[in-house]
C-alpha cells in the first residue's frame, strides 16, 4: 500500500500499457481491479484518492486486500495495535517479522547466531534518522520464547560486538558510529548507527 | 498508522517513510545508478517517489505457512 498524491487512473493506464488485463469489481464501495501476472493474481485499488492498494495472491483470494479495506473502515484492529508496532515520528523504515518455520530455516545459515535465533518469536527492525547529523540508527529488537534463550542470544551478540570493538578496521568504523545492545527479560535490543559520511562515500563510489 | 489489518496470524509487515527518506537522502539516492530504473518507471507513468508517495506499507500472510 502506498499513500501520497497517487493518480489511480494513471496506474491503471500503465498496467494496460504493460498488457496486464484487469477485471473491475467493487468491495464496500472501493473499486478493485484484478488480473494475472506470471501465474499470480494481482489486485489494485484506489482507496481514498491518496492511497493505492496493491495486492498479490497465489490463490486469487486477496483476503488481505479485503481486510485492509475493512481496517480503513474501522471495522478491524490495525496492524500497529495488534502487533505493538509504534512507528516513531522520525522513522525511515520498519520491518516486523514473525519468526515462522520458514524464517527459522533461513536463520540457520547465520551459523551460531542463527542457532541462537531459533527461539525468537518476533524480530523488528526500526530505522530512524537524526535530522542534524543525518546519521541513521537501526534498532533491532528480538523477542525470545524464554529467559534462557534470551540469555543465549545475548551471549552471541555480546561476542559479535566485542569482536567488532577489537578487530574493526578503519573502514568498519567509518560505517558504524556506534554499536550497543541490551536485554530486559526476554527482549533483546541491538542498536547500530550508520554514519552519513559512509552513505556519501557509497554514492560517490569511494567505499 | 491505521493502514493494514493486524488480526493474527497476519503479523509480518514493512513500512517505508518515502517522503522522509527523500527529504533527508534524496540528493544521494538520485545519484545512484539504480535510480535510472526508477526514472524510466516514472516516465512510464508510475508515481514519482520524490513528490507523489508519502508512505509505503507491505503486509504478508506468508507466516500462515508455518
Amino acid at each position: 500500500m502506498a499513500t501520497g498524491n497517487i493518480e489511480f487512473a494513471r496506474i491503471l493506464a500503465v498496467a494496460a500499457a504493460f498488457g496486464i488485463e484487469l477485471e473491475k469489481s467493487v468491495y464496500r464501495g472501493i473499486e478493485l481491479h484484478t488480473g494475472k501476472v506470471q501465474h499470480r493474481s494481482l489486485q489494485l485499488g484506489g482507496l481514498d484518492g491518496q492511497t493505492l492498494l496493491f495486492s498479490t495472491s497465489s490463490t486469487g483470494d486477496h483476503a488481505l486486500a479485503r481486510q485492509t479495506i475493512e481496517t480503513l473502515a474501522g471495522e478491524r484492529e490495525d496492524f500497529g495495535a495488534a502487533n505493538q508496532v509504534n512507528l516513531p515520528a522520525n522513522y525511515l523504515g520498519n520491518v516486523s517479522l514473525k519468526v515462522s518455520r520458514g524464517v527459522r530455516d533461513l536463520l540457520r545459515y547465520l551459523g551460531e547466531l542463527g542457532r541462537a535465533l531459533q527461539d525468537a518469536t518476533h524480530i523488528t527492525f526500526d530505522l530512524t534518522a537524526d535530522n542534524a547529523s543525518k546519521d541513521a540508527p537501526l534498532l533491532v529488537t528480538f523477542r525470545m520464547t524464554d529467559d534462557a534463550s534470551a540469555a543465549a542470544l545475548e551471549g552471541q551478540i555480546k561476542k559479535l560486538v566485542e569482536d567488532f570493538e577489537r578487530n574493526a578496521s578503519v573502514r568498519d568504523r567509518e560505517i558504524f558510529r556506534s554499536i550497543t545492545f541490551g536485554r530486559e527479560a526476554q527482549v533483546l535490543t541491538l542498536n547500530v548507527t550508520f554514519t552519513y559520511e559512509w552513505m556519501q562515500k557509497v554514492v560517490s563510489g569511494h567505499s | 498508522m491505521k493502514l493494514v489489518p493486524g488480526t493474527a496470524p497476519i503479523n509480518t509487515g514493512a513500512f517505508l517513510n518515502v517522503r522522509r527518506i527523500f527529504d533527508l537522502y534524496g540528493h544521494l539516492i538520485q545519484r545512484l545508478p539504480q535510480f535510472g530504473i526508477i526514472e524510466q518507471l516514472i516516465a512510464a507513468g508510475f508515481p514519482d517517489p520524490r513528490t507523489d508517495i508519502n508512505k509505503i506499507g507491505l503486509i504478508s500472510d506468508l507466516d500462515q505457512q508455518s
